[in-house]
């Protein structure tokens, strides 16, 4: 067997192979989303065992902020995955345009995130408020970190807005999205 | 196959038109068990059009679509039970 040959085998990725993007990011996807939903987890255990704490909890956030920033989000995922579809279609060019309405519209997300933050905190809320708000601002928090990540990997790939980089990172993108969607409802919504 | 940039348009409306209709059922007050339900079963299928559209897992390998989608419902099915009990 020949070095080119072992290579070959190396370089194989098995069942992630067939995934859009590098399968690496997909190894780092599957890996979030399991942090996540352990998170996840966690608040809804927390809230069957203490449904007034986090009932009472829930009044103090403010939703219309909120559902903004899932319509910011959506939108931004939307504006990600035009640009990975441009990138495809050897429009580097369009493809950067959509790619800088995905990280403008990432910036809004941190932006309104940042004032409810400040809302929350002036009004005398903190992470010691109660076992919600702990859970409250640690998964948003996380969320939003990795939303700051995601704005600088879709910078990173704008850049030469190269096809194979730019549906890696908008990958990455759409994995944070999907995550609002799932924590939105759960925390903000269900009674 | 990929998704078509139509396409891509066409779940972003339906992403917000969801969004916002998530938004008019939060404001209801009558019967929170079903809002709840609702406002559920409206995230599995928006998280639904961002992995099958958005991160193009239509034409992925059944397997990774499967996980992708349980992991999608899980939780809201889980946040159900629990709203249920609460």
């Amino acid at each position: 067997m020949s070095i080119a040959d072992c290579e070959g085998e190396e370089s194989g990725w098995g069942v992630l192979e067939g995934l859009p993007g590098d399968p690496m990011m997909w190894v780092l996807v599957f890996s979030e989303l399991v942090a996540f939903g352990l998170f996840l987890g966690a608040f809804i255990v927390a809230r069957a065992i203490r449904p007034a704490v986090f009932a009472s909890g829930q009044t103090a956030l403010d939703l219309t902020l909120a559902g903004y920033n899932t319509i910011v989000l959506v939108t931004s995922g939307w504006a990600a995955a035009k640009g990975a579809a441009s990138a495809r279609a050897d429009q580097g060019r369009r493809a950067r345009l959509w790619l800088f309405l995905a990280m403008a519209l990432g910036g809004a997300f941190v932006t309104i995130k940042l004032v409810e933050y400040a809302h929350e905190i002036g009004g005398g809320i903190g992470l010691e408020t109660s076992v919600f708000f702990t859970l409250y601002f640690l998964l948003t928090g996380f969320h939003l970190l990795h939303v700051c990540l995601g704005i600088v990997i879709l910078a990173v790939v704008c850049r030469r807005a190269d096809p194979a980089h730019v549906e890696t990172g908008t990958v990455f993108w759409h994995m944070v999205d999907l995550v609002w969607i799932v924590m939105f409802p759960i925390i903000y919504l269900v009674r | 196959m990929r998704c078509s940039p139509d396409r891509l348009d066409l779940t972003w409306i339906a992403l917000i038109a969801l969004a916002l209709a998530t938004m008019a059922l939060a404001g209801l007050v009558r019967n929170p068990v079903l809002v709840d339900g609702a406002v559920l079963a409206i995230a599995a299928i928006k998280g639904r059009g961002i992995l099958l559209d958005y991160l193009d897992l239509r034409s992925a390998p059944a397997l990774w679509r499967g996980l992708a989608t349980a992991w999608d419902r899980r939780d809201p099915c889980s946040g159900a039970k629990s709203a249920g009990r609460g």
